[in-house]
């Protein structure tokens, strides 16, 4: 099954914006992207419509990860998902450009997170990593096993397709 | 970025367990417990050379931790490479260098 999720280039912008800033310890920065749900012919579409970036305060000091953050922010991004009905993708940046993949990290703390939003909210759940250009995401689909091919098209000028992942 | 045997056999003069890496199209040299200037504290540890442009500096010098001497240094790069977490204050080093000429400038801030 292959997912699709379309990011609106202005949207695109605003994460990057938003994620690339610094902050006091973390060395990276983390967000929540929300989207709505639809069906094409091809599978699943994620439409991405709001941004919530964690709160400075949530986060956790641990040299041996980019950022960590505590079970506040979680448990808000679960409550908007839930209220919203909305898709929930854990979103960071990795600060280059071109294709991006994620690390053995990243997809550890998105199966984990993915795995808890699903069985609170049945629909369609993971993450996404940015470049300053391009973007992958990891999708969890309600009562899958494994992730879902997924690929990232960021709309506008320019149009780019993202790698495919797994 | 390709970098010649000599300039590596070069480096490697300096500091014997380099390693390149690349992540996002940048190749990184990896310097493993690396010396740094007397009056460092601590005296040697991990550097991560970024010999292209990036965040505005034509190279950059990441270390594997703040320094706790000397203090006077500008901290204002956090990043995460390669699985791992890195520091580097503001110097900028001119570019067109050599590896070796390269990382002896950026730890010239040092002394």
């Amino acid at each position: 099954m292959n997912v699709a999720i379309r990011l609106r280039r202005a949207f695109f912008s605003t994460l990057v914006d938003d994620l690339a800033r610094p902050h006091a310890f973390a060395f990276e920065r983390v967000g929540w992207v929300f989207a709505r749900q639809a069906t094409t012919h091809r599978g699943p579409l994620l439409l991405p419509d709001w941004y919530e970036p964690v709160n400075d305060e949530d986060y956790v000091r641990d040299d041996k990860v980019g950022a960590r953050f505590g079970t506040a922010a979680i448990r808000a991004a679960l409550q908007r998902a839930r209220a919203t009905n909305r898709s929930c993708l854990q979103v960071h940046l990795h600060d280059h450009y071109g294709d991006t993949q994620f690390s053995w990290t990243d997809c550890k703390t998105i199966d984990e997170l993915a795995t808890s939003f699903r069985a609170l909210v049945a629909l369609p759940h993971g993450g996404l990593v940015l470049s300053r250009d391009s973007a992958t995401a990891r999708i969890w689909l309600p009562d899958h096993d494994s992730p879902s091919s997924a690929r990232v098209t960021i709309v506008g000028f320019p149009t780019r397709f993202g790698a495919e992942h797994p | 970025m390709p970098f010649s045997d000599d300039e590596v056999a070069e480096l490697k003069h300096f500091f014997p367990d380099v390693q390149g890496a690349k992540e996002g199209g940048i190749t990184y040299l990896l310097l493993q417990n690396a010396k740094l200037p007397q009056g460092c504290q601590p005296g040697s540890m991990d550097l991560l050379l970024c010999p292209n442009e990036r965040d505005g500096y034509p190279s950059r010098l990441y270390f594997a931790q703040k320094l706790q001497q000397p203090a006077s240094l500008n901290w204002n790069g956090n990043c995460r490479v390669l699985e791992r977490n890195w520091c580097a204050f503001s110097w900028k080093v001119e570019p067109g260098l050599r590896l070796a000429q390269m990382i002896q400038a950026h730890l010239r801030a040092l002394r």
